[in-house]
């Protein structure tokens, strides 16, 4: 039996093309392989959601109304199985890190390499995460907790503050600004930041451009649009744009790309370098974790 | 990865009624096929979602988590489907639903029920028909649909296999026959067989009388030419003849007539019961029709047969 996804996306394709015949051509599928996805398809929900007609089909209005809501239910249950594998993590002792930016043990050393030192069994795993988009609990679907600065706060997503650090500015060591031992947010302002992709959560591309000192997103950004932080170092060479980061994130980048200018912001609101997880998550290394976090803060 | 059909909704239930026997009868499934559900679902999940006593089952921690996520999943795919079928019920019609013998409500009343129910717009209209006579387009040119065992095949018709079902043996109280509970084939293939009306396709009239098995006609018919249901039941009442039907035929031949006695054929291929129409007269309420049947779930028997309504649940 095809997978509800599989059947879904025959619908949507043969729903765009208006005729199974070049449905499955541009599906590369057999006709018949389709007509049948679909039938059956009818066939288990008992509705009928395509009308035939001599030259074609089109959606019956109960067809349109499954092909528009079924996606939220294929995503719901894709976030039942990532909890699922985020379950069977949490009975291993296995624990995904994700993070954004330079590599969590080369920042915070004093937490993630003393942590694997104190839990030898623990089977930790770095995953590079891109920037958050949609719900900040979709972005976290594959890791069990993340290191970064702030995503979106919601219900259901639990941050906890490992660093509290001032921002800084990155640039290329040629842009003007990059002489300076220093810069306050005015003299930053009106530059041409770097753009993040319309997908990107806002609170977070907005902090990046500091928005929150502005008012408002920035008035000149780049064509290219940055997904992640890899992808924003590139747009910040190539359209001689700038950008802002946490400071300790900024110096590793000046340390690793010699052409990477980082200069500190005296007057903007701190940067928040915080782990990032869903409350729901059972996992005890997730919990050795962000204990060991808490006790660095404490000072312990 | 997706959960298998079902498997989802399945754990809901049994996490609800905390006891495997209860949520199967809830969800009008045998118990082992739901352990077995449940403890694929588990193999999947990778961990034990639920902890076994000797009183019934509850969550593990894990568990707990993941009826949470499970609830989300299925109340998305309940929503999509409600919403589907509110529309799909929106669209008045009308069936001309043509039957052959018996009358289909009266030999499997559940689905009818249901599909009159879940789309209360659609007029269903039962309508007898003669047997079938070639070509199958004329024959069936009254009805949008008809339910018939094997109907002939026909340029411009479409077919959907409803049920198959075992071929009973019809014969009059006084037949010498009458009085076993069952027969086998060979036991029968000679006697004497109701005869049809010529216009009736030979291929489908010869199913009555066994001719698959035989190869042939039978060498001793009657002289009847019955080209419809109570012509059969005339013949059948007034001679010593016999005739086979499908099993819920027989079964409600027997109740109304007095006269007749249904006994088990045993070794005979089963009937296989079908809609049938023709491709002009499909319209978006016989769409919905044939959506409907090939989803409901088949009649065990006719005693064991539940009313029961298939929605949108059972698609998930």
């Amino acid at each position: 039996m095809p997978s509800r996804h599989s059947q879904l996306r025959y619908l949507a394709a043969v729903a765009e093309e208006g005729q199974i015949t070049n449905a499955a051509r541009r599906l590369k599928l057999t006709q018949p392989t389709v007509s049948q996805a679909i039938a059956q398809l009818e066939a288990e929900l008992g509705i009928v959601l395509l009308e035939r007609h001599p030259r074609g089909v089109t959606l019956t209005p109960a067809g349109e109304a499954f092909l528009a809501k079924a996606p939220a239910a294929l995503a719901a249950e894709r976030d039942a199985a990532r909890t699922a594998e985020s379950l069977v993590r949490a009975a291993e002792g296995a624990l995904v890190v994700g993070f954004i930016g330079p590599p969590p043990a080369t920042s915070t050393p004093e937490l993630f390499v003393e942590f694997t030192e104190n839990h030898p069994d623990a089977q930790l795993t770095f995953r590079d995460l891109p920037f958050p988009c949609g719900t900040t609990s979709a972005w976290l679907e594959g890791a069990d907790v993340a290191f970064c600065h702030r995503p979106r706060a919601e219900t259901g997503v639990g941050v906890q503050p490992v660093r509290v650090e001032p921002r800084a500015l990155v640039a290329a060591r040629d842009h003007p600004l990059a002489l300076r031992a220093e810069l306050s947010a005015e003299e930053i302002l009106d530059e041409t930041f770097v753009s993040y992709g319309p997908e990107v959560q806002p609170e977070w591309a907005g902090f990046h451009s500091i928005d929150d000192h502005r008012g408002a997103p920035p008035q000149h950004t780049t064509h290219d649009h940055a997904l992640t932080s890899l992808q924003m170092l590139g747009v910040m060479f190539s359209s001689r744009a700038i950008t802002t980061v946490p400071y300790a994130d900024a110096r590793i980048a000046q340390q690793v790309l010699p052409h990477v200018a980082a200069i500190p912001l005296t007057d903007l609101d701190p940067a928040e370098v915080s782990l990032v997880w869903r409350t729901d998550n059972l996992s005890p290394m997730l919990e050795a974790l962000l204990t060991a976090a808490q006790a660095l803060v404490d000072g312990v | 990865m997706e959960f298998r059909r079902g498997h989802l909704r399945y754990f809901i239930t049994v996490a609800d009624e905390e006891q495997i026997t209860r949520a199967a009868r809830k969800l009008h499934i045998a118990q082992p096929a739901l352990s077995q559900a449940i403890a694929q679902l588990e193999s999947d999940v990778g961990v034990e979602l639920l902890t076994r006593h000797a009183r019934g089952v509850t969550l593990t921690a894990a568990g707990e988590v993941f009826l949470t996520k499970a609830r989300a999943a299925v109340s998305a795919w309940t929503d999509a489907v409600a919403t589907a079928q509110s529309l799909a019920q929106g669209r008045p019609g009308t069936i001309e639903f043509g039957f052959v013998g018996s009358p289909p409500a009266l030999d499997s009343p559940g689905p009818l029920e249901a599909f009159a129910a879940s789309h209360p717009l659609i007029d269903v209209r039962y309508r007898e028909i003669q047997f079938p006579s070639l070509p199958t387009a004329d024959w069936l040119a009254e009805v949008d649909l008809a339910v018939c065992h094997a109907p002939p095949p026909g340029a411009d018709t479409w077919t959907q296999v409803l049920r198959r079902e075992p071929r009973v043996v019809l014969a009059p109280k006084r037949h010498h026959l009458a009085e076993q509970r069952e027969v086998t084939v060979a036991e029968v293939i000679d006697e004497v067989f109701i005869g049809f009306h010529p216009s009736v396709e030979p291929g489908w009239a010869g199913f009555w009388s066994l001719d698959d098995h035989r190869g042939a006609p039978p060498s001793h018919m009657t002289r009847d030419r019955a080209a419809n249901a109570q012509e059969v039941l005339a013949s059948l009442a007034a001679r010593s003849a016999i005739t086979t039907v499908p099993a819920s035929v027989a079964h409600v031949i027997v109740n109304v007539l007095a006269g007749v006695v249904a006994i088990t054929l045993r070794g005979a291929e089963p009937a296989t019961v079908m809609l049938v129409g023709r491709e002009d007269r499909r319209s978006s309420s016989v769409d919905a029709f044939l959506a409907f049947a090939a989803n409901a779930p088949a009649p065990r028997s006719s005693a064991a047969r539940e009313k029961r309504r298939p929605g949108a649940a059972d698609a998930l």
